[in-house]
């Protein structure tokens, strides 16, 4: 760049003795701000991944939060119960059998034919299927 | 990213004007404290600045107010500079001026005007340069620079009055 303004002499030569002057060396050991500079180059190369691995790793997260589906309200779980068996209501049969079965404790043999002989008339009358085990049947299993 | 190559060349050559120019703030150790500083923060940038030397100095002077300001500092500071306690200069046989001199020749100077000259002279910015880092006008600047070099040179030729100093 020219510089228009011009020195006098005395002054100009003043200048040129003034800038053959070298300013003293500084204290820096030089090696070891070479050192500071390389680190700081490195630190900061370092922060730069850092910052990409935080912005990646936050956008997995939710990519992940994303694709999970979400159940809305509560949710039933049937948990199974366990029912103790009930005993079965007596049937005709089992009457019958309870009631000849007293009968013939109590009146021995004799009464078990009485009682065949009712049977007999009264299931030929009205069949029921429900009542299907004979009569002689019942016999048999009482001897037996 | 500045290559640290480059880095290094500019730290080769402007360490010891900036140093010099930096003493006229702080005193000698902050200066080269705040040197370094300049540095690490010219290697963060992601491109070298326009005008790398102007930048420097720059820089350097603002980390140097602020690191004055923020210790209060100014008045050890000019008592640095009235002490002579570190040498500014190299001392060399082929030296036309003694380097003792020469920094009590700087001392004498008020600061504005010790600025324009070490930048002047040692830093070798233009006086646009200048002008824009010290916010004055281009001639402005080179009048405070022409009678801060008349100042100088007249006490340098009356060796009686430097005596007395």
């Amino acid at each position: 760049m020219q510089e228009p303004e011009e020195l006098n002499p005395a002054d100009r030569e003043f200048e040129l003795a003034l800038g053959r002057m070298q300013p003293a060396n500084t204290g820096i050991d030089q090696g070891e701000f070479a050192f500071q500079l390389g680190r700081a180059s490195v630190q900061r190369q370092v922060n730069s991944w850092r910052a990409t691995s935080a912005v990646l790793a936050v956008c997995l997260v939710g990519l992940m939060l994303g694709t999970i589906p979400r159940n809305h309200g509560p949710v039933l779980v049937e948990s199974p119960v366990f029912i103790e068996p009930v005993a079965d209501e007596p049937t005709l049969r089992s009457m019958a059998y309870l009631g000849v079965r007293d009968a013939v404790l109590r009146d021995e043999m004799d009464e078990l034919d009485d009682f065949l002989g009712s049977d007999e008339s009264s299931t030929s009358q009205s069949p029921n299927p429900s009542n299907s085990y004979s009569a002689q049947a019942l016999r048999n299993e009482l001897i037996n | 990213m500045i290559e640290f190559k480059q880095l290094s060349q500019w730290f080769e050559s402007h360490s010891r004007p900036m140093v010099l120019y930096a003493s006229q703030f702080v005193d000698r150790a902050e200066a080269e404290d705040v040197i370094q500083i300049v540095f690490l923060r010219l290697q963060s940038l992601d491109a070298p600045p326009r005008d790398v030397k102007a930048w420097l100095f720059r820089a350097a002077k603002n980390t140097a107010l602020n690191s004055a300001r923020s210790r209060t500092r100014r008045l050890a500071r000019e008592t640095d500079v009235g002490a002579f306690s570190a040498p500014w200069f190299e001392s060399r046989p082929e030296d036309v001026i003694d380097a003792g001199q020469a920094r009590q020749l700087l001392a004498g100077l008020d600061e504005e005007a010790r600025e324009v000259v070490v930048l002047r002279i040692w830093a070798g910015l233009t006086f646009d340069q200048i002008a824009e880092l010290s916010e004055r006008s281009r001639s402005s600047v080179f009048r405070l620079y022409e009678q801060s070099l008349t100042a100088m040179r007249k006490q340098l030729e009356s060796p009686c009055k430097n005596l007395k100093n």
